[in-house]
């Protein structure tokens, strides 16, 4: 019998390897996959919220509203988009806010969105705050990978995993690259679990996910009636909330009391703003597009807390050079009160049209009329 | 330091390439060095605690081959030898319970006799392996090892070291004359041992962990029959692929290193009887029990009733090897009673009388199915917390109610067809046999495909996002 040489068989688990890495492209890298993922997945918020933004109205100036779950739920982009027509200033709102994404999130959301041939006349972003204080490590945050890597072109293969932290998340977000397909391991398996199922939902959402989206008319419940103890900070709940959204809300008002409404500034945030916030506004710069930031309302009782008037750090020092707009702080003070909040973070469907309105109002007046 | 972790073979890797560069015996003083540190990432103690065993063995060893030279004391100084890897053992493993049952029986409060004692990983299998070298030494059939260097590999090589399968010395010793250069079949062998044993563990297992735990540790009280017959048959293909993906893993590491390890498992669940299983489960182990300890507790050799005695003491000190635990000494009894009624069920019958290729077939797989059934019940004590526990699940299976639970949870059916599948793929281990065979351009044109295929698998329907140890790290 003919021997196996050592070299041979060495140089075709090289090949096996290399088919292994060429199948996972075709499939997942080449964004065939992507086409197919479960409409509800964050993913799928990722695809909406694309499909979302090719979608904007071609007839009138266009707007894109960007930002986390709280633009999400807090923001409607028809009712924004009515709020310019009755101020005479017709323009088309669109919401690419995607739920648990950050800025670096954002940055490559807008570059794919950017790209594409639709004009954009602004680009409109949430802060959580005006200052570089987040409280949580953001660029360690590894839920960003799963939300961008059908985003990512060959030219982040090095600049993505470096702008995370630890070895172990640079580590994670290399194997958006190389091995794509574990990315989507959960969603393969619920698609060969019911495959009909999900391509049927994957159809509806295509041809209405759009109208959906415009749809949402947002959360009903609210908090009012929601008092904190000024000595403490421990919080007096209405009835009937979920065991998640007491214990939201009572830290809420741990970190309210402790803070007074504002977090301490930190040089992890100061770094990560820096870094993606300045992305975002060279991204926009470069597309000719003007962006506009503005700060969520923050939570239930923040007007019981100071004012907090004067942005700090990455985003005043972004709006001093020119780069970007930064609507005032107090822009949306009145809104942070617990009748227009159905938890702790989130505005509901009251909060969500005073929301909608003003932040049109307030955005058109930083746009000069469309020609 | 897990087989399935990236750090592992980072490490697998590095002691590779470091062994191909040396010499032989260069080579196996890395691989003892290399086998400690393994060890150490655990606990570097526990380092300590391994080292003192491979010291103790050593010369135990010399003494008693050259007690036997000299004709004298032999006898005693393996009843010490013997007596000190048992109460390691004992110490170690079975203190805190013996302690424990010790204040339950008088009532005493819990925690006033405790020591606290560690478990140390893998000390089942190294003191096993211990005993079974200064037996070995003392009947004649290995002579005492005077290298220490190759001793302390025999003891400790990492592959086998934390769960097996338990090696002979007789099987390992030659191995280490033989000075054997990696060959090109080994590297393609252990290639398709170590894919194959991960996609057992991270694909079959880790996937019908998550179904079994979500049983076992908190659905028990609240679920009906249904739910206890997926959850036991979970558990039943959990631990299967578990122990079986670990084996092929260590053999497959063994091969690239340059050993062979006997197979530990020949598709035990196509067994038609309780024996059959047995000589087809842990083999390792099955085999040391009856080589170690039934054997020399007569075997068959002392009458009909005694047999009986022999299998329930030999079936129930091997389940109370797995773990100090009652659940785990009720298993083995149970074991220890099917295997009972076997031999009297075949006493009493004789030997069948020959019947029809159609009719042998329909019976081995009635046979088989049931055997299948009765070794699936013994899982429940297995993996159960405590008696309570195994008697609650027992009733579900056979006195629950259906209502409360008419759904399969996610994913079992395709784990079912999946696992039907692979049984029919790997039957009498032909996908073992076909990817390591065949040179030329078109037998390595079909070990690239069924790589890359293996690692689409790998990546796709692993759970690398749960970490679900081996079971058998715990033993």
């Amino acid at each position: 019998m003919q021997p196996i040489r050592r070299r041979s068989v060495g140089l075709w688990l090289c090949v096996g390897l290399a088919v292994f890495l060429a199948t996972d492209a075709a499939i997942f890298r080449s964004g065939w996959y992507f086409q197919w993922i479960e409409p509800l997945s964050a993913l799928g918020q990722v695809r909406l919220a694309l499909a979302n933004a090719r979608a904007a109205p071609q007839d009138r100036q266009a707007v894109l509203v960007i930002g986390d779950s709280r633009v999400g739920e807090g923001f409607s982009a028809p009712l924004a988009t009515a709020a310019a027509e009755r101020l005479g200033r017709p323009t088309a709102f669109v919401n690419a806010a995607v739920g648990g994404t950050n800025p670096r999130a954002w940055f490559y959301i807008l570059r794919q969105i950017l790209a594409s041939d639709r004009r954009y006349a602004a680009v409109v972003m949430m802060a959580p705050s005006y200052h570089d204080n987040d409280p949580l490590a953001l660029a360690d945050a590894l839920t960003d990978i799963a939300f961008v890597h059908p985003l990512l072109g060959w030219a982040d293969v090095f600049d993505f995993p470096a702008s995370f932290h630890p070895l172990a998340a640079k580590i994670e977000a290399m194997k958006a690259f190389v091995t794509e397909g574990s990315f989507y391991k959960t969603d393969v398996t619920n698609l060969l679990d019911d495959p009909q199922t999900r391509m049927q939902n994957v159809e509806l959402w295509r041809d209405h996910g759009v109208e959906w989206l415009g749809a949402y008319a947002g959360r009903a419940p609210s908090l009012a009636g929601l008092r904190a103890d000024d000595a403490t900070g421990a919080l007096s709940v209405p009835a009937g909330l979920l065991p998640l959204q007491t214990a939201g809300l009572a830290e809420y008002g741990k970190t309210l009391h402790a803070f007074a409404g504002r977090f301490p500034d930190n040089p992890g945030s100061a770094q990560y703003r820096r870094l993606w916030y300045g992305r975002i506004a060279a991204l926009c710069a470069q597309a000719g597009v003007k962006l506009i930031v503005f700060r969520i309302p923050r939570g239930p009782l923040h007007s019981l807390v100071a004012a907090d008037p004067q942005p700090t750090g990455t985003l005043a020092d972004l709006q001093a050079g020119g780069r970007l707009a930064l609507l005032s702080a107090t822009q949306f003070d009145d809104l942070e009160r617990p009748e227009y909040f159905f938890d702790y973070l989130h505005l509901n469907s009251g909060g969500r049209v005073l929301f909608s309105g003003q932040l049109a109002e307030a955005v058109l007046q930083r746009l000069p009329p469309a020609k | 330091m897990l087989f399935n972790s990236f750090e592992f073979w980072m490490f697998f890797a590095a002691v590779m390439l470091a062994c191909q560069v040396s010499p032989p015996r260069g080579a196996r003083a890395i691989l003892v060095v290399a086998s400690f540190a393994f060890y150490g990432m655990w606990d570097t103690r526990l380092m300590l605690l391994l080292a003192a065993c491979v010291v103790f063995n050593f010369f135990t060893g010399l003494a008693i081959g050259g007690a036997l030279q000299a004709g004298r004391g032999a006898k005693a100084l393996l009843a010490f030898a013997v007596a000190a890897n048992l109460g390691l053992l004992g110490f170690f493993k079975y203190f805190g319970f013996f302690v424990a049952s010790l204040s339950s029986l008088a009532t005493l409060p819990a925690g006033v006799l405790a020591l606290h004692v560690v478990l140390p990983v893998a000390i089942s299998f190294y003191t096993f392996e211990a005993i079974s070298y200064n037996v070995d030494v003392y009947r004649g059939n290995v002579p005492a090892r005077r290298n220490f260097v190759d001793f302390a590999l025999f003891i400790s090589f990492f592959p086998h070291l934390v769960a097996g399968p338990i090696i002979r010395p007789g099987h390992f010793f030659p191995q280490l004359a033989a000075h054997r250069r990696l060959s090109g079949e080994d590297l393609r062998w252990g290639a398709v041992q170590i894919v194959k044993g991960l996609i057992k563990k991270t694909v079959f297992a880790d996937n019908f962990a998550v179904i079994a735990n979500a049983y076992f540790n908190g659905g028990v009280g609240e679920s009906g029959a249904l739910a206890a017959w997926i959850g036991t048959l979970a558990f039943s293909m959990q631990i299967y692929f578990d122990f079986a993906g670990y084996t092929d893993i260590a053999r497959g590491c063994a091969r690239l290193l340059g050993y062979e390890f006997p197979p530990n498992f020949e598709r035990p669940y196509l067994a038609a009887n309780i024996a059959e299983f047995w000589r087809r489960w842990h083999i390792s182990l099955s085999t040391w029990l009856r080589d170690y300890l039934y054997i020399p507790l007569g075997g068959n050799r002392r009458g009909k009733a005694r047999v009986y005695v022999n299998l329930l003491i030999t079936m129930g000190l091997g389940g109370l090897w797995h773990g100090a635990s009652w659940n785990f000494l009720a298993w083995g009894l149970y074991h220890g009673i099917l295997l009972a009624a076997h031999r009297a069920w075949r006493e009493w019958r004789g030997a069948p009388p020959p019947v029809g290729a159609v009719r042998h077939a329909l019976g081995r797989a009635a046979a088989t199915a049931v055997t299948f059934l009765g070794v699936t019940l013994g899982w429940v004590a297995f993996r159960a917390p405590d008696f309570a526990t195994t008697w609650k699940v027992l009733g579900d299976l056979f006195a629950g109610s259906l209502a409360p639970d008419l759904s399969l949870p996610d994913r079992f059916l395709p784990l079912i067809i999946a696992t039907l599948l692979w049984v029919v793929l790997d039957r009498d281990r032909r996908l073992q046999y076909w990817l390591s065979s065949g040179a030329g351009f078109a037998g390595m044109l079909k070990v690239s495909s069924a790589f890359a295929l293996a690692l689409l698998v790998l990546e796709l329907f692993s759970r690398t996002d749960i970490s679900v140890p081996f079971i058998y790290f715990q033993f």
